[in-house]
């Protein structure tokens, strides 16, 4: 039997600087769910490895803390197969590896893009150290779970 | 008085942040500073108190590029400082896991750092689009690196199976040999990369540097030798601080290593290169002379090749590690604590990494040293532009700029390890 291909779900962050955790948070709490075939990642190493794990992915969404100036708490979301996504926004933490945007636009040129890519950012408050994240950016943490569970099961219909 | 100045604010593709600058008076180079501005990370003084046994784990946290060397440099010192020694397939598995790293490591320099240099490149991306195989055989390779790490270590980035000792838990031969196809590729694409990186054009520029790197007699260096150099040293590591000193300057938060009584020297693949050559197996010695690299290389440019051998000896050391390999009946040697001092010195992709640690009968630390190899190399690095500039003093000042950022990632410094980034400013009178 030929496996089907998974979803993935990648949460992309810092566990010890307070708010950037929340997309660990959104990808531990969706790995709770228990969908089939629906793998989530919470952290990854550099930005090349988001290309090894959506390599064979029918779609993917990734979940990153952002800095915009919005509220914090708010939610963007980008589908990176038709819209380009803001360098900026999803900076690097790092000089020596790629950022989401950068290794997503490394993807387009190398032809590895997911046929679906989804990528929320929320907006983060507080980056000091801690565990603990922002009451407005867990609330919005709630909502992009809840959202991405919808388009999971779209997908799986 | 004509002058101008030279200056990047942020260096890219390096890690950590730091900043270039030249000045130029009457074409002649007044000034050059290698400025390091990231804030000191003091994991020294935290390590004091803590147990002998958590060295690996905390100084892991150094670096993500490389935390295998910081996990083995503290592992040795303080199984020395307790009167271990590390022996058959726990040291095996130690040298495999740090050939992982040398994969991972050097192919994302090679390929996506230092390699748009050359080719004209503002970076990665760019060069992706005009050639996409050749960037994915990169990614390819430094997957494959890093899936080494992941089988040993439990994960690729602050491995987690690593102790003092040897690890918490060893692989089974029927898993590694899981990796030995993937490598048989991985040595074909790095003998292809050595051929890649030879065909680059390289600026005109050597100098005479004092190589400083590892030297074992039955093998090429990565976790265990004496320290030499091409200028006379050759000493035990525990003689480090008696033959290296680091010295402050205002415009770097990293200190900077020198010879005592005499000046800056370099750490890193030349050196290992230049002092090891012939511990290296037949076919990256053949892949280097084909390839048209001297046994001795002084052009610091051509790391690149250099870098291209060591993928070569590493995916061949990996393999033959790999059909070695009898599983070990413990995964680790029991380690007691005792009062005393103890040295740890390996070879980190990027060059020397030094840890001295003291700990008390209990095994509580006491006193910690840790010296990186960009560290060390800072002064070797601003030498190297002083040089460089001098000699293209009449080129525009965007070529030189260009070039004088691509010098300072032939050294594919880690800021953060040292400090501990990069701006780079000319200024031309």
């Amino acid at each position: 039997m030929v496996e089907a291909s998974p979803i993935v779900v990648i949460g992309i962050g810092n566990d010890f600087r307070s708010d950037d955790a929340v997309g660990l948070y959104v990808a531990r709490k969706i790995d709770e769910t228990g969908f089939e075939n629906v793998y989530a990642v919470a952290g990854i190493s550099d930005g090349t490895s988001l290309l090894e794990h959506w390599h064979t992915a029918k779609a993917a969404f990734i979940v990153d803390c952002v800095i915009s100036g919005a509220k914090p708490g708010d939610i963007i979301r980008f589908d990176a197969i038709r819209e380009i996504i803001p360098t900026k926004l999803f900076s690097g933490y790092s000089t020596h590896a790629f950022n989401v945007a950068e290794a997503i636009n490394l993807a387009k040129s190398l032809e590895q893009l997911p046929p679906r890519l989804i990528v929320y950012g929320i907006e983060g408050s507080n980056f000091s150290f801690g565990s603990v994240i922002s009451a407005e950016v867990k609330e919005a943490a709630s909502k992009v779970i809840d959202s991405i569970v919808k388009e999971i099961r779209e997908m799986s219909g | 008085m004509k002058s101008r100045t030279v200056k990047v604010d942020y260096l890219a593709r390096i890690e950590g942040e730091g900043r270039l600058y030249v000045k130029i008076e009457d074409d002649k180079v007044t000034d050059v500073k290698f400025g390091i501005f990231e804030p000191p990370r003091f994991f020294e003084a935290f390590l004091r108190g803590r147990k002998f046994t958590e060295a690996p784990d905390i100084t892991a946290r150094i670096c993500g590029i490389c935390p295998i060397a910081y996990q083995m440099s503290s592992s040795y010192a303080m199984e020395q400082a307790c009167g271990v020694k590390v022996t058959g397939p726990l040291r095996d598995l130690r040298r495999l896991i740090y050939c992982g790293e040398y994969i991972e490591s050097h192919a994302l320099h090679i390929y996506l750092l230092h390699a748009p240099d050359f080719l004209g490149y503002e970076d990665a991306i760019r060069l992706a689009a005009d050639y996409p195989d050749v960037v994915k055989e990169a990614l390819r390779l430094k997957k494959i690196g890093n899936d080494i790490m992941v089988l040993i270590g439990g994960r690729e980035i602050h491995p987690i199976n690593t102790r003092v000792g040897g690890f918490y838990k060893a692989p089974t031969k029927k898993e590694l040999n899981k990796l030995v196809e993937p490598l048989k590729w991985a040595l074909e694409a790095s003998l292809k990369t050595v051929k890649f990186t030879s065909t680059l054009n390289f600026p005109d520029f050597e100098r005479d540097y004092e190589f400083v790197s590892l030297r074992h007699p039955d093998e090429y260096p990565i976790t265990e030798g004496r320290l030499v150099s091409n200028k006379g040293i050759d000493i035990e590591i525990s003689q480090f601080l008696d033959y290296f000193e680091e010295e402050h300057v205002h415009h770097s938060t990293s200190l900077r290593g020198v010879v005592k009584g005499r000046s800056d020297y370099l750490a890193g693949p030349m050196s290992r290169y230049n002092n090891n050559f012939d511990k290296l197996p037949a076919i990256a010695q053949e892949a280097a002379k084909e390839a048209g690299l001297p046994k001795i290389c002084k052009n610091p440019f051509k790391s690149i090749i250099v870098r291209a051998v060591e993928l070569v000896f590493a995916c061949h050391e990996a393999l033959r590690l790999i059909e070695n390999y009898e599983m070990p009946d413990k995964p680790f040697i029991e380690v007691n604590p005792r009062d005393g001092v103890g040295h740890g010195c390996t070879e980190a992709p990027r060059g020397i990494l030094y840890h001295r640690y003291k700990i008390d009968k209990d095994g509580i630390i006491k006193d910690a040293r840790i010296i990186p190899p960009t560290a060390q190399n800072q002064r070797a690095m601003e030498e190297d532009l002083r040089g460089f500039v001098e000699k293209n003093i009449n080129l525009p000042t965007d070529k030189l700029t260009w070039q004088c950022e691509q010098a300072v990632r032939n050294y594919d410094p880690c800021i953060s390890c040292s400090c501990h980034f990069l701006k780079l400013q000319i200024d031309r009178k």
